[in-house]
């Protein structure tokens, strides 16, 4: 890790993935086709407001697709990932391993 | 919270979120109502209509019985599934390594092949079937616990076309009537269990 060029998978890690809570919903939503609101809430663990927060930010980056419905005069939020999503997660578990790989080289 | 995400991982939560689907016990209700209907259907011989409205209709049903019970206590999700081309060449292929197991079994052991002991020994191939497609069930769960059902349902399998019954049919209406009372009975005590456990969820929203 000693040379320059040895930095760049770092530099290449998505931020907005990186977050635990984040990345937590991603990789939920990753081995799912489609799951709902209170479904990601169980497996994450995560309040509803704190759920409902990053996935905005995920929506906003164009990551998820948050659909929003009524099941017997109920609200109901489905969400699945985007191709974006899919490909930019994909690529997050790339550049983590190359860090992690280079880090236990070293 | 904060863990590294790897393939086995990703694989963990796949099993995991299936795992938590099948928890309501209704899968295993409706298997066992299908099994006794089957056996019901060689037992009085009845018309195969039965057989054929209940996997017209059963999955609607399920469905709707998931939405009134399960979704409001567990959350919705949808797997991926598996094309159906791969699912069907893969129940075939499994469907003809189970006869040319068999035959080659019965021609070693008793040396012969009559259309009587094809009669007899459906209980075995019923028993094959199902351990297969309760080996498939513990991949996708990761539930070892269903091979434990598999080797119970292939030995009974095996026990009932050994003994001799009068009728050819009768060792497998027996079959079919032993495996679905089980399932119904394990699926009525998951359910119970599921309903007691999980709460109606209604509080959560996203708004």
């Amino acid at each position: 890790m000693n040379e320059g060029g040895d930095f760049e998978p770092i530099a290449d890690i998505n931020r907005l993935i990186h977050e635990p809570a984040r990345l937590m919903i991603l990789a939920h939503l990753y081995v799912v086709e489609s799951a709902d609101f209170l479904f990601l809430s169980r497996q994450t663990g995560l309040t509803a407001g704190n759920l409902s927060s990053h996935l905005g930010k995920l929506e906003e980056a164009g990551y998820i697709e948050i659909k929003k419905e009524f099941l017997d005069k109920k609200p109901h939020t489905m969400l699945n990932l985007t191709e974006e999503g899919r490909i930019a997660f994909r690529h997050y578990v790339r550049s983590m391993k190359q860090v992690l790989n280079g880090l236990v080289e070293e | 919270m904060e863990k590294s995400i790897s393939e086995d991982n990703l694989r963990e939560m796949e099993q995991k979120a299936y795992r938590e689907s099948m928890q309501d016990g209704l899968t295993e209700i409706f298997l066992g109502i299908l099994l006794i209907g089957m056996g019901t259907l060689f037992a009085v011989k009845i018309s195969a209509a039965f057989a054929v409205l209940f996997m017209l209709f059963a999955p609607r049903i399920l469905e709707k019985l998931k939405r009134k019970y399960t979704y409001p206590r567990m959350g919705y999700m949808k797997l991926h599934s598996d094309p159906p081309g791969k699912t069907a060449r893969g129940i075939f292929s499994y469907m003809l390594l189970v006869v040319i197991v068999m035959a080659t079994v019965v021609f070693i052991v008793f040396g012969d092949f009559s259309a009587d002991m094809l009669y007899r020994l459906t209980p075995t191939f019923m028993g094959a079937m199902l351990a297969g497609a309760l080996t498939y069930l513990v991949g996708k769960s990761g539930d070892h616990r269903y091979y434990g059902i598999a080797v119970f349902g292939l030995v009974a399998g095996i026990v009932l076309s050994i003994y001799r019954f009068e009728s050819m049919w009768t060792g497998l209406v027996v079959y079919f009537f032993l495996m679905g009372s089980c399932f119904t009975g394990l699926g009525v005590v998951r359910f119970s269990y599921f309903l007691q456990k999980y709460p109606i969820q209604e509080e959560v929203t996203d708004e």
